[in-house]
């Protein structure tokens, strides 16, 4: 097989990402990125990029604190070096707060993020409705500066981008040997994945400058995330609701919700709203499917439904999805080469 | 009783502001009249970046870091009120980090979650081994000396733009008490050989991914002659410059390139951020602060004075405690002249 040919359907966070990780892992792949939308219409583009895990109750924590530590890593590097700006990553400290101690007191990825601990009897005074809370130092993806950055190194090796919706994975057979799927949200369209569900997440994102630290209810529910130019207000978690377009009810209780967690947010200004489906499902479908149909065959490696978690392991899934590539073109390669006999 | 606040730093209006606030209902008589030949933003204390941080060691003056708690506890209150954003106020958190371990500082205990770094979080800085972590204020005084000078005005203090050469001059005019807040030029006063220029250069950048101040610490060299970058709301603050003894308030070519070498060197992001301002002042550095009354005679004509200057690199941070001691003292020249009885310490 000459240069294999690889075509990474989604631009979203997990599309770029997974497209940066197999030219990675395999230089002499040709990889070609498809979407409908690129930044800044992507699922990405809407979310604050905090490096924050969601738990996903199908897949193993230990896969999971990997993903996470892969990803943090991998940030972490990037927030040190003299692309941190252009790349959007930053490093940012806050608390999580609740209202009541949760069960489980340590979370798996206390021990990844920087100086996880229990906040003091002082720190907590700041937030009079809430008895328990953690505080830490993570890192946050800017979107779209991520994405753009991540656009730019794809670029560099010579990835092709384009505009196009696939309506069906098995259109793209003809052209490319491996075909990725990161189509997030569009994954139940395009491949009929019942159990990918939407969960619709409504934020504002505002100018509030003074806003240094993060704050976070641990009901995941509310939420304020300074980021390079705005801050990002949240939110809601509406399970199976489509519809992308603001609701002005829903936004004055996110602002109501997050001025009493951290009152100097009644000054902000210009506020930006901004909804979207997160890709949601038990667990993220992260493994390869051979199609075929009329004898011909077509490597699929799926990598979707990182629902609320999709930055925090985008990294570590793009590196696994890279790797399940690579098989992939491993047994064309040998099937290629028994049909040679 | 007319009061003259010399000076319209931090000092100076927080005193007036303190002393109004106090006696204003106690005293009907009382005028409190600020005079200054510069004002905010012309101020040593608007150059300032505004971040509450004491120095490492308070070498056992105790009243400083009592007066250094007065005021975070003071600023704390305010945080949660509407007035916060239009007096420059919000908490920040952030790192100190040192080439070896020091003892613990004097304010550990009122600053927030004050902890050690981990190694983790100093492989973020090569080349410092160890380091705190902390959240703390940010007091930027581009704000707050417009806040404290609409709080004075809905007072009825007067302000006056004027260079006061003497005492003598105010006590003339019919002063019975003067605040002396001039800070660095408090010796063209009153001669003060402990009070001498802590001269400090900062550059003003747009770097907004920046979200935690950073201060580098050289124990040999001294305060403030490390690198440190400190964001502000609107411009990141980029320093490490103390000249003692050096009146010059020209920007130096060298002192950029220190600081501008050694705060790309930290974080290496710097390197592209855009540069919006360059700023030079002297910090009026003096071994303690001088907090104190004197009573100035001049033929039969008596004033008292209250001294409230020398507040070094940690103005803004030690600035209401030092107004509040500074309202006890005319609190006891009051009773002297029988016109308040004892209050309360408050």
């Amino acid at each position: 097989m000459a240069a294999p040919k690889v075509a990474v359907v989604g631009a979203g966070v997990i599309g770029l990402s997974t497209a940066l990780c197999i030219t990675e892992a395999c230089p002499s792949c040709s990889v070609t990125v498809l979407s409908d939308q690129f930044s800044p219409n992507t699922t990405s583009d809407v979310a604050a990029g905090m490096l924050i895990p969601h738990t996903y109750p199908g897949t193993p924590i230990h896969v999971q604190k990997q993903w996470f530590k892969e990803t943090f890593t991998y940030l972490f590097a990037i927030s040190n070096s003299a692309e941190a700006a252009e790349a959007g990553i930053h490093l940012v400290s806050g608390w999580q707060v609740f209202k009541s101690t949760p069960k489980q007191e340590l979370p798996f990825w206390s021990d990844v993020v920087l100086g996880f601990r229990s906040m003091s009897e002082a720190e907590l005074q700041k937030f009079p409705q809430h008895r328990f809370g953690q505080a830490f130092t993570t890192l946050k993806c800017d979107c779209p500066p991520y994405l753009l950055w991540l656009k730019k190194r794809l670029k560099a090796t010579g990835v092709q981008m384009y505009t196009r919706k696939v309506a069906d994975l098995w259109e793209l057979h003809r052209e490319y040997n491996v075909v990725v799927n990161c189509a997030g949200i569009g994954a139940h369209q395009l491949v009929g994945d019942e159990k990918l569900f939407p969960v619709r997440g409504q934020v504002l994102k505002v100018h509030a400058p003074w806003v240094k630290n993060f704050i976070r209810d641990g009901d995941g529910l509310t939420y304020i995330y300074p980021g390079i130019h705005r801050v990002t207000l949240g939110g809601t978690r509406e399970k199976d609701i489509w519809n992308l377009s603001a609701d002005p009810g829903t936004t004055q209780d996110i602002f109501d919700r997050c001025c009493s967690l951290e009152p100097s947010l009644q000054e902000a200004r210009d506020i930006k709203v901004k909804v979207g489906l997160r890709p949601s499902r038990q667990s993220v479908r992260l493994q390869r499917e051979d199609l075929s149909q009329g004898g011909f065959k077509l490597p699929v490696v799926h990598n979707y439904g990182h629902g609320a978690g999709g930055f925090s392991v985008h990294r570590g899934t793009a590196k696994e999805a890279a790797r399940l590539v690579q098989e992939c073109i491993a047994a064309l390669k040998s099937s290629s080469s028994r049909a040679k006999l | 009783m007319r009061v003259a606040v010399i000076g319209a730093g931090v000092i100076g209006l927080s005193t007036a502001l303190c002393i109004h606030e106090q006696y204003h209902s106690l005293v009907p008589s009382l005028e409190v009249e600020v005079y200054a030949d510069r004002y905010t933003p012309h101020t040593t204390s608007d150059g300032a970046a505004g971040l509450w941080q004491p120095y490492l060691s308070d070498h056992g003056n105790l009243q400083e870091t009592l007066w250094n708690k007065e005021t975070f506890d003071f600023l704390l209150g305010y945080l949660g009120s509407p007035a916060a954003k239009e007096m420059g106020l919000y908490l920040i958190s952030g790192y100190n980090l040192f080439t070896q371990p020091v003892p613990d500082p004097s304010w550990k205990n009122i600053v927030l979650g004050f902890r050690n770094l981990t190694p983790k979080e100093l492989e973020l800085f090569p080349g410092y081994s160890y380091g705190w972590f902390n959240t703390a204020l940010m007091l930027e005084c581009r704000r707050y000396l417009p806040w404290l000078t609409n709080r004075l005005t809905q007072r009825g203090v007067k302000f006056f733009h004027k260079k006061v050469e003497s005492f003598q001059e105010v006590s003339d005019d019919g002063v019975d008490v003067v605040i002396n807040c001039t800070g660095v030029r408090a010796g063209e006063l009153q001669p003060d050989p402990e009070l001498q220029p802590g001269r400090g250069q900062v550059i003003r950048v747009v770097a907004p991914w920046v979200k935690h101040f950073i201060i580098t610490h050289d124990v040999e060299s001294g305060i403030y002659k490390s690198p440190y970058i400190i964001p502000g709301s609107e411009f990141t603050i980029l320093g490490g410059i103390y000249q003692h003894g050096n009146w010059s308030e020209e920007n130096s070519a060298q002192d950029h390139k220190t600081i501008w070498e050694n705060c790309c060197r930290l974080l290496p992001a710097l390197q592209t951020a855009k540069i919006v301002e360059e700023w030079s002042g002297l910090r009026p550095a003096r071994p303690w602060v001088r907090l104190e009354r004197e009573t100035i005679r001049h033929g039969h004509i008596q004033a008292e004075v209250i001294h409230n200057y020398g507040h070094s690199g940690f103005g803004i941070t030690i600035h209401w405690g030092c107004a509040m001691a500074a309202a006890r003292l005319f609190g006891s020249i009051l009773q002297e002249k029988k016109l308040a009885k004892p209050q309360p310490h408050l």
